[in-house]
């Protein structure tokens, strides 16, 4: 081939290189030396003549630069050493290339067995020392071992680390964090009010001044850093930029001005969860990469996370990721005013169908600060194998003391959150409309009903610990059989239970097998509504 | 030595907002970048540096108070001379900091890229 472009000195064969189509390609090592002559050599009468003293086998023979070692070397070589913008390679091959009959078939990816004509083919085209006797077998070809082959092949894998891939799973613990972050919300919020999103925030904020793990923490936004209140992060940790900020911010004399640097902490993805996700997942396996715990905290509209890169969250539960996402503006009427598409009514499904994702939908200040607390202990304390997403919401109201003794049935999934007197039903909610349920109590005293009320924390993790026990006792039919957590909770009478979330309806029905008295459940199905939240809640 | 008074510095959208947190004591040594006191809108906690290097001589808000830009919330011993560092100095300290071998102002070009 290199002969024939030395004599294309008016460029004209590279004209018909550039405007070739891949599946015509396909077509001159299918059908042949005639067919290429004829159908593409053929399209410019000059071209045609310097192939004139090429035979149809010589023209089918015609390497394509794919399958030239020293094309390959080169284009790599001039690619490593090219500066300043990416380089691509786009490397023309033959598909099925040595199989003889079988190239360039469409077929040639479903091929299970090459003919013994195909293997010989292969062997001699390729001068394989394998002989006629031996080749019925197959056999693996194994140069002596000190060959450059083995040597180079040998060498290549100790720079790697040594022949067989190993994953580091265990690493140096972090230290616990001060409590000082988490313990300041067990007093209630007084007469302040503030949403889930902004404790949240707060915690990330003093999480990043700790001692001992505050240089671990990087907060990863989307472009939403001011939409979850994030801005005065700008200037306290910067914005890592590798390039520093080449430009001065508009905002430069306020107080929570747009500060990129090199040192910059906070990642600013720009529009693109993919590209926050990859980053998380960078983070979130660098206690096995680098040996160097990461905790990286990724803040998204709720709607946008799972339902658009749940390929990668798969992909990050199964590298044994550990870190957090929190999913914000979370639950079908939160965002009631900015269209449907972002009213979030089964983030907790996607995430249910990550066997190591641990899932919360809290309520309030306390709730968070508990749960964040304990996933910094079981992922980098404790190294369990897992990560956290945590909803949270934009709307303000205030938060309650903790009550004592809460803290085991938050992270396990419920505890009960109002006691009453014979009650004659339980309330259960989560999220937003826990608050809800809690009001409903005021409206059914009219009635002269007394009503519990109970805060879910988890349906997901009550339906995994219902499942594990169930799995338990039927494995061990001899033994005493073990009680979900769910069902003794309730187990002291059997009061109906009316479950309400901001989510669909599945959500909250998944821990049904595990409910002995009368459980219905009121959720968000469907793609939502365009009103206030007010008129959304009495519709669903 | 001179004891100077800090205000609530510009604080953007808001205009009153509540003192949520105080994060120093009378007496504490501080940099210009520590965080005094903490404020809250509705949207967002918001943390004010003392953007003077000195010692805490008195705090002049309490938690609870409704403040806006211009009022006056700390009193801080200084050494004589101290300037004080703006935002726009402070982004040209910090990419001095950052920038060892390249040049160094606000507006940082990299020789040689493209």
């Amino acid at each position: 081939m290199g002969s024939l472009i030395a004599k294309d000195k008016e460029g004209k064969l590279q004209e018909l290189m550039d405007h070739v189509v891949d599946g015509e390609l396909q077509n001159f090592k299918a059908k042949g030396g005639a067919y290429t002559r004829d159908n593409f050599f053929a399209q410019n009468p000059d071209v045609l003549e310097m192939v004139s003293d090429l035979t149809d086998e010589d023209i089918y023979r015609l390497n394509r630069g794919g399958h030239d070692p020293y094309k390959v070397y080169a284009a790599y070589h001039k690619a490593v050493n090219s500066k300043g913008a990416p380089t691509v390679i786009l490397a023309l091959t033959t598909k099925g290339y040595g199989t003889g009959s079988r190239e360039a078939d469409n077929t040639t990816h479903q091929v299970k067995k090459l003919s013994m004509d195909n293997i010989k083919s292969f062997r001699d085209r390729f001068d394989i020392p394998v002989s006629d006797d031996e080749i019925e077998n197959i056999p693996y070809v194994k140069p002596p071992k000190d060959s450059p082959e083995i040597q180079y092949l040998l060498k290549t894998r100790e720079k790697l680390g040594g022949p067989i891939p190993r994953r580091r799973d265990d690493f140096k613990a972090l230290p616990e964090a001060d409590s000082k972050a988490f313990d300041k919300f067990n007093n209630g919020s007084g007469d302040r009010k503030l949403s889930t999103t902004m404790a949240s925030v707060r915690i990330i904020t003093d999480l990043l001044k700790d001692k001992g793990i505050g240089e671990r923490i990087v907060p990863i936004v989307p472009d939403e850093a001011r939409t979850f209140g994030m801005e005065g992060l700008f200037r306290q940790i910067g914005i890592y930029s590798s390039e520093g900020q080449k430009y001065n911010p508009e905002d430069a004399d306020k107080v929570m001005w747009y500060k990129e640097s090199r040192d910059g902490v906070m990642l600013e993805e720009g529009i693109t969860e993919s590209g926050a996700f990859s980053a998380w997942i960078a983070l979130a396996t660098a206690y096995s990469n680098y040996d160097f715990p990461m905790i990286p905290i990724y803040l998204f509209y709720s709607m946008f996370g799972f339902q658009r890169i749940h390929d990668l969250a798969w992909a990050a539960g199964d590298s044994q990721a550990r870190g957090f996402l929190i999913g914000a503006t979370s639950g079908r009427t939160t965002l009631n005013g900015e269209g449907l598409q972002h009213q979030d009514g089964h983030s907790h499904i996607f995430s249910s169908t990550i066997p190591n994702c641990l899932s919360y939908d809290p309520t309030y200040a306390y709730e968070v600060a508990t749960i964040f607390k304990d996933g910094i202990q079981k992922m980098y304390v404790e190294k369990k194998n897992c990560f956290y997403y945590i909803t949270v919401m934009n709307e303000n109201y205030d938060h309650p003391d903790k009550p004592d003794g809460c803290e085991d049935g938050i992270i396990k999934g419920l505890y009960k959150l109002k006691e009453a007197e014979n009650p004659s039903v339980r309330l259960v909610g989560s999220g937003s409309i826990l608050r809800e349920s809690v009001k409903a109590v005021e409206v059914l005293s009219k009635y002269k009903i007394n009503a519990e009320v109970w805060s879910a924390t988890s349906f997901n993790l009550l339906r995994k610990d219902g499942m594990e026990v169930e799995r338990e006792n039927r494995l061990n039919p001899t033994k005493e059989a073990k009680i979900p957590y769910v069902t003794k909770q309730f187990s002291d009478s059997d009061t109906p239970i009316i479950a309400s979330t901001d989510y669909m309806r599945s959500y909250a029905e998944q821990i049904r097998p595990y409910i002995d008295s009368e459980y219905y459940v009121l959720g968000t199905d469907g793609y939502g509504r365009s009103d206030s939240r007010e008129s959304l809640r009495s519709f669903f | 030595m001179s004891i100077e008074i800090i205000n609530i510095p510009d604080l953007g959208e808001v205009e009153e907002v509540e003192v949520i947190e105080i994060s120093v004591d009378v007496g504490q040594e501080v940099d210009n970048e520590d965080t005094i006191i903490v404020l809250e809108s509705d949207k967002a906690a918001m943390e004010i540096p003392a953007s003077k290097q000195g010692k805490i001589s008195k705090l002049l808000v309490n938690i609870g108070d409704k403040v806006t830009e211009g009022m006056p919330f700390l009193e801080i011993e200084t050494q004589d001379g101290e300037k004080e560092i703006s935002n726009e100095d402070k982004s040209e300290t910090i990419e001095e900091k950052n920038v060892s071998s390249e040049e160094t102002n606000d507006i940082s070009v990299e020789p040689g890229t493209t």
